[in-house]
């Protein structure tokens, strides 16, 4: 069922008085050969990617169809036969669609419509197109998408979101939007786009693969297509220019640009400085200029995420899902040569709008490479497999484009290596655990905590704990170190036994690294522990939980218990000072009441309760307006039994 | 061979990536256009030699730019000065071991000494700016861009908002001096064609370098990053040697005779058009490992052959695989890793106050060492602290001393931990004299740092006595030193004079006590009964009562009134 239809769907929407020549479209694959290669393949592209060739070029025409849908924001197309509803998005060639301010229009990401755009140890948030941003929220702020979605959800049908240009952005942040609202039950919805824009920045792309969305999302992109580079480029004459070119109200709409070239090149050099900067971070860059070009260099923060499916043009698909390799295949298959520069600048406007048929064609051609190991892929054109190097040359990969895939491979390599190196870590960190947990113990049974114990430095079994806490220490400082330079796999944060883990490591041990801190008073010439000696090791592992819990930042603060009780400490009861007197009250009696729940909820040990413990001292010395009722008496029954 | 790269992480050469961003990224574009627009406006004025300062503008509100570009006359005057090397203590900040003092080309310094009062009124200006700061000049230009920077640097504070580079064409190498492992090396970028003969003039094969000779030439040092480039595109090395060798080959080959005029604003665009553009590079050459052949390629593009002119890859190979291993998260592995030795030696030292004794008598003895690997952890730390200091040295005098401040701290605890070790070792085996015949540089060394940066604030005591470690990490080798003067005292077969310098060493020594002891800078461990010091009091006592009967000093009464008991005790309220 159409919901909307904008004229007759066999005419095609490109309605541009055709300033190209005819003679791009060379697919010479015939329909008896196309049978053969479906056969000898055996998997279909549809099958790889689980969506269907039937659904995929429904989702074009509908995509291309609804960019001129003229004011409605999106077309809803319930395909008779098929267990799916398509939402298509409109279109948009107005420069404040695309670009709010000089020189890339981001802004960060809103993250309480979109909690999960942001990396979560390293705590920055996503980066995303400030227009794409607002004009998507105008959307939502409509409800008449949140209805229908709702509807089909009931129906039972998959949800699908599609755009063109444009619309491809709207369908991305539509995308996520019910990706962040899908209850655990929910089949999640899905994303087919063709020639879309880049939308978000690294952190953008890393986040969706930490919450494994990026499968939910393809990407078909025209080798030569302008637009999904453009956003490469900084806001500048040559971007209207190509705005103006496409759209229908403008005055140059379909007019060939003037100079040819000019726009293209602006767009590729800019490219290129992208592509270089990234390629030389994969191949593993040792000089400090690279560091210091960042300060002189503006580069765009777009970066590509998902499943893009590469159009050679002549009937055949080339699909990449690794984000690093992306972005160079988005520089280096458009990459012109200065004879054929003339043709190809009018191309790149030119196959920005026949994705309907095109795709229609290859899906019928079943011609498709996956470039899966990126490590071992050719270097030149006679090497490797036949029908690899046939894509990567008609895809115009020269040697450089190819080592820069191969470096982008390697990355990926070397994270799963380093996440390889920790997992064999983590019988080691388990045992150091384990011995730390048969000191809290002992301490239990004993009537001393371990955190008063080891703030003492006695006994040997309080050096064998420190021991055991510098190198447990030693083996998390690491694994945040290479979190901070992206060295380890995006999906490494969400994984289970590693929040456990952490969380684990982090009841146990901070107690430890707290007393440690007290006992060497750094507290007097440093500062608070919270403030200034917190490691980050324990940060990033109690935001691992709050993000897994799906809870505030600061929810899970049971591990610094001894810090807050260390810091009220300082601070003396009853002298005449009335704020401080008043926070510290206010303080104090959160404290207790948190301390209840922790107990009760089995974070926090019941050493901290012990007679002797510094915290049973400190607390029987509180004078009663301190103290409030129900909280009181059940401290008080904690510490005797 | 192939098995041997099949296991190891794939290396890349980025040297064409490098280049290619930065002539892409519009920098060298600016800084030529500006020395162009300089040279245009110069016209009037023939024989100057002042750089340009072009401040922000409101289309470029955070991009200052200083343009050095001296008429043609200066140039020449500058360079019929010849090339060879001065010293220049102006530029001692950039002293490293390696190179204890700088020299600086002639040609360079005819031009920069007499802008210096000038330079120096620019610097304090620009230190003050924020945002970008391009320096730029070409040839000579470029050289002066290049002392300038440096002396700016120098000054520069780590919380500055000014964030400088700069960008030389055709300019010849200034000094003796290396960057390498400094961070100041970021901010250099040499653009040098391989058809410019400017680049190469004052080295050995060059064809002109009229008054130096040899052994002075060679010991030009390059310095930054290089971006070499031929007609068929463009690299960015850094490292000295093989740029050295490079410049050197295109020395040789440079068409001879006049100083041809080369016009880099040309090249660049031709550059720019080939990062944008498809290279030319035959696609179906023999290509198999990324990094060998990359560079290859790579080098090729520059003009220069690797295997005529004797450039050894495997090496290259060798030290870049050596720098990708090295990666912060295995510094902060280690850290951890020291501080889990200091913990042991911690440990060492309670388990023998337990016994009643100093660590420093338990492991004269060997006592517990079963126990505790005592001698492993000392050498893993030696090591470590062997490293950063050396780390530091390799550094221009001043960033080094900001790179050091972060560690004292932890590098003293150590020297006073260890160090004794080191003593009870030395006279174990029979040594004499530890402070001039045993001492290590490293002790030497943190110490000198240590007594530089205590002039300023005072040693904060803030622990309790109890767990303190002896300030003087030396203490022990006097302690051992007076026993041997005890000996020479006592022996019978001393000379009057011997016995006279003996008893002058132990009331030396025992002033020395005396002062640790009022300022609570020794461990009271030291009193415990079977410790080194005390079997060197009683010594003391017995010789007192023998040769100098009713002798006194505060240090006797310290200790026949057993005031040590009570040494370091907290005071009663």
């Amino acid at each position: 069922m159409v919901v909307w239809l904008p004229g007759n769907p066999q005419t095609s929407h490109c309605s541009l008085p055709l300033p190209y020549p005819t003679n791009y479209k060379t697919s010479s694959t015939r329909p008896e050969q196309r049978e053969r290669k479906r056969e000898k393949m055996g998997e279909t592209v549809g099958n790889r990617i689980s969506v269907s060739e039937e659904i995929i070029n429904r989702a074009a025409s509908q995509a291309m169809r609804a960019h001129n849908s003229g004011g409605r924001p999106f077309i809803l197309d319930k395909p008779r036969g098929l267990s799916v509803a398509i939402f298509a998005f409109a279109g948009s060639w107005l420069p404040d669609d695309w670009f709010t301010h000089p020189p890339f229009g981001e802004t960060t990401m809103d993250t309480s419509t979109f909690p999960s755009l942001r990396s979560v140890g390293n705590d920055e948030v996503a980066v995303v197109n400030a227009s794409f941003l607002r004009r998507f929220k105008a959307i939502i702020d409509q409800l008449s998408l949140e209805k229908e979605v709702q509807k089909v959800v009931v129906d039972k049908k998959q949800v699908l979101f599609t755009g063109h240009s444009w619309g491809a952005a709207m369908a991305i942040l539509a995308t996520l939007y019910f990706l962040e609202k899908g209850g655990p039950n929910q089949n999640p919805p899905r994303c087919i786009t063709f020639g879309s824009p880049l939308v978000g920045d690294r952190i953008f792309g890393h986040a969706v693969r930490r919450e494994k969305w990026s499968d939910r999302f393809i990407h078909f992109v025209m080798r030569f297509d302008i637009i999904p580079r453009i956003m490469l480029c900084p806001a500048s004459i040559e971007h209207q220019q190509i705005l103006n070119h496409f759209n229908p109200r403008s005055e140059f709409y379909g007019k060939p640009i003037d100079p040819h070239l000019a726009f293209y090149l602006k767009v590729m050099g800019s490219a290129s400085s992208v592509a270089t900067h990234d390629a030389c971070n994969l191949m593993g860059c040792t000089n400090p200029l690279l560091e210091n070009l960042r300060n002189f260099v503006e580069l765009s923060p777009y970066r590509p995420f998902g499943t893009f499916i590469f159009c050679t043009g002549n009937g055949k698909l080339v699909v990449v899902k690794n984000p690093n390799a992306v972005l160079q295949m988005l520089f280096y298959t458009a990459q012109l040569t200065q004879e054929e520069a003339a043709e190809i600048a009018q191309r790149s406007l030119y196959e920005h709008l026949v994705y309907d048929n095109e795709v229609q064609e290859s899906l019928g051609t079943q011609n498709v490479v996956y470039l899966d190991s990126l490590e071992e892929l050719p270097l030149t054109s006679d090497s490797g497999p036949a029908i690899v190097n046939a894509a990567l040359n008609d895809l115009g990969l020269s040697t450089e484009a190819r080592l820069c895939l191969r470096a982008a491979g390697g990355l990926e390599n070397r994270r799963l290596r380093n996440q390889a190196k920790i997992d064999d870590n983590q019988q080691k960190m388990k045992e150091e655990l384990s011995k730390l947990r048969g000191y809290q113990e002992k301490g239990e049974t004993l009537g001393l905590g371990y955190y008063d114990a080891f703030k003492s430095q006695e006994e040997k079994a309080d050096f064998d704990a420190n021991v055991s806490r510098l190198v447990l220490a030693g083996i998390w400082d690491e694994i945040i170190e290479m979190l901070r330079r992206s060295e380890l796999p995006d999906e490494f944060e969400n994984r289970e036994e590693l929040i456990e883990l952490g969380t684990l490591y982090r009841r146990l041990v901070e107690p430890l690294d707290i007393a440690n801190y007290y006992r060497n008073l750094k507290n007097e010439d440093t500062g608070t522990y919270m403030t200034r000696g917190r490691p980050k090791r324990y940060r990033y592992a109690q935001r691992w939980l709050e993000h897994a819990e799906k809870k505030p930042s600061g929810w899970r603060s049971e591990s610094c218990f001894w810090a807050e009780v260390e810091e009220l400490c300082s601070i003396k009861t009853g002298s005449n000072n009335g704020p401080l007197q008043d926070t510290k009250k206010q303080k104090i009696q959160q404290l207790q009441k948190r301390l209840i729940e922790w107990i009760h909820d089995g974070c926090l040990g019941k050493d901290v309760v012990l007679e002797g413990s510094t915290f049973v001292k400190w607390w029987k010395t509180l004078p009663s307006e301190y103290r409030s009722e129900p909280e009181s008496s059940m401290i008080a029954n904690l510490i005797h039994g | 061979m192939k098995r041997r790269r099949m296991n190891q992480v794939p290396l890349f050469s980025s040297a064409g990536e490098l280049a290619n961003l930065v002539v892409t990224s519009n920098l060298t574009d600016i800084s030529w256009a500006m020395i162009l627009e300089f040279r245009r406006g110069q016209s009037a004025l023939p024989c100057s030699v002042q750089p340009m300062v072009y401040d922000p503008t409101p289309n470029e509100p955070n991009r200052t730019i200083v343009v050095f570009a001296p008429s043609p006359d200066s140039t020449q005057y500058a360079l019929s000065q010849g090339g060879d090397l001065v010293p220049c203590p102006e530029f001692d900040f950039l002293c490293t071991k390696g190179c204890p003092s700088v020299s600086i080309n002639r040609a360079a310094l005819t031009l920069f000494t007499p802008l210096y009062g000038h330079l120096s009124a620019l610097k304090n200006k620009l230190n003050k700016r924020e945002g970008q700061l391009i320096i730029t000049g070409h040839s000579l230009g470029g050289s002066i861009a290049s002392l300038f920077t440096l002396y700016l640097l120098s000054s520069m504070d780590k919380e500055s908002k000014c964030r400088p580079i700069c960008i030389t064409f055709g300019s010849p190498l200034i000094g003796n001096f290396g960057l390498q492992h400094s961070h100041w090396n970021s901010f250099f970028v040499h653009v040098v064609s391989n058809k410019d003969p400017l680049p190469t003039l004052f080295l050995p094969s060059g064809r002109s370098a009229p008054t130096s000779s040899h052994s002075q030439a060679t010991a030009y040092k390059p310095f930054g990053t290089y971006l070499l480039c031929s007609e068929l595109g463009c690299a960015c090395f850094d490292d000295p040697d093989l740029i050295l060798k490079i410049l050197t080959v295109a020395s040789s080959e440079v068409a001879g005779g006049v100083l041809q005029v080369v016009d880099y604003g040309e090249i660049l665009r031709n550059l720019k058009n080939r990062a944008i553009c498809k290279g030319t590079q035959p696609v179906g050459e023999r290509f198999a490992y990324p990094f060998s052949d990359g560079i290859v390629m790579e080098l090729k593009t520059i003009g220069i052959d690797p295997a005529k002119h004797n450039i050894d890859i495997t090496r290259m190979e060798a030290e870049a695989r050596a720098l990708a291993k090295k990666t912060n998260a295995s510094d902060a592995k280690e850290l951890n890793d020291i501080k889990k030795y200091m913990v042991m030696l911690e440990w060492y030292k309670k388990k023998s106050k337990e016994a009643n004794k100093c660590y420093y008598d338990c492991f004269k003895n060997g006592d517990f060492q079963r126990d505790v690997r005592i001698e492993e952890f000392v050498g893993q730390l030696t090591t470590y602290w062997e490293d950063m200091v050396a780390q530091a040295e390799r550094k221009p005098q001043k960033e080094g001393a900001s790179f050091r401040t972060g560690w004292l701290q932890s590098a003293t605890t150590f020297r006073r931990m260890v160090e004794p070790l080191d003593i009870a070792i030395f006279y174990r085996d029979g040594g004499r004299d530890y402070i001039n015949n045993g001492r290590s540089p490293l002790y030497k060394l943190l110490q000198k740092l240590y007594d530089e940066a205590a002039k300023n604030p005072p040693d904060s005591k803030k622990k309790n006595v109890s767990v303190l470690l002896t300030d003087d990490s030396c203490f022990w080798a006097h302690v051992e030193e007076s026993i041997l003067s005890c000996q020479s005292l006592n022996h019978a077969n001393s000379t009057p004079e011997q016995r006279e310098s003996s008893w002058k060493n132990l009331v030396k020594f025992g002033e020395y006590v005396t002062k640790q002891i009022e300022n609570f800078a020794v461990s009271p461990e030291i009193f415990l009964e079977q410790s080194t010091f005390m079997k060197w009091w009683r010594m003391y006592e017995a010789s007192i009562d023998a040769f100098r009967n009713f002798y006194t000093s505060p240090l006797v009464n310290f200790m026949k009134s057993h005031k040590y008991d009570d040494y370091g005790l907290p005071e009663e309220a």
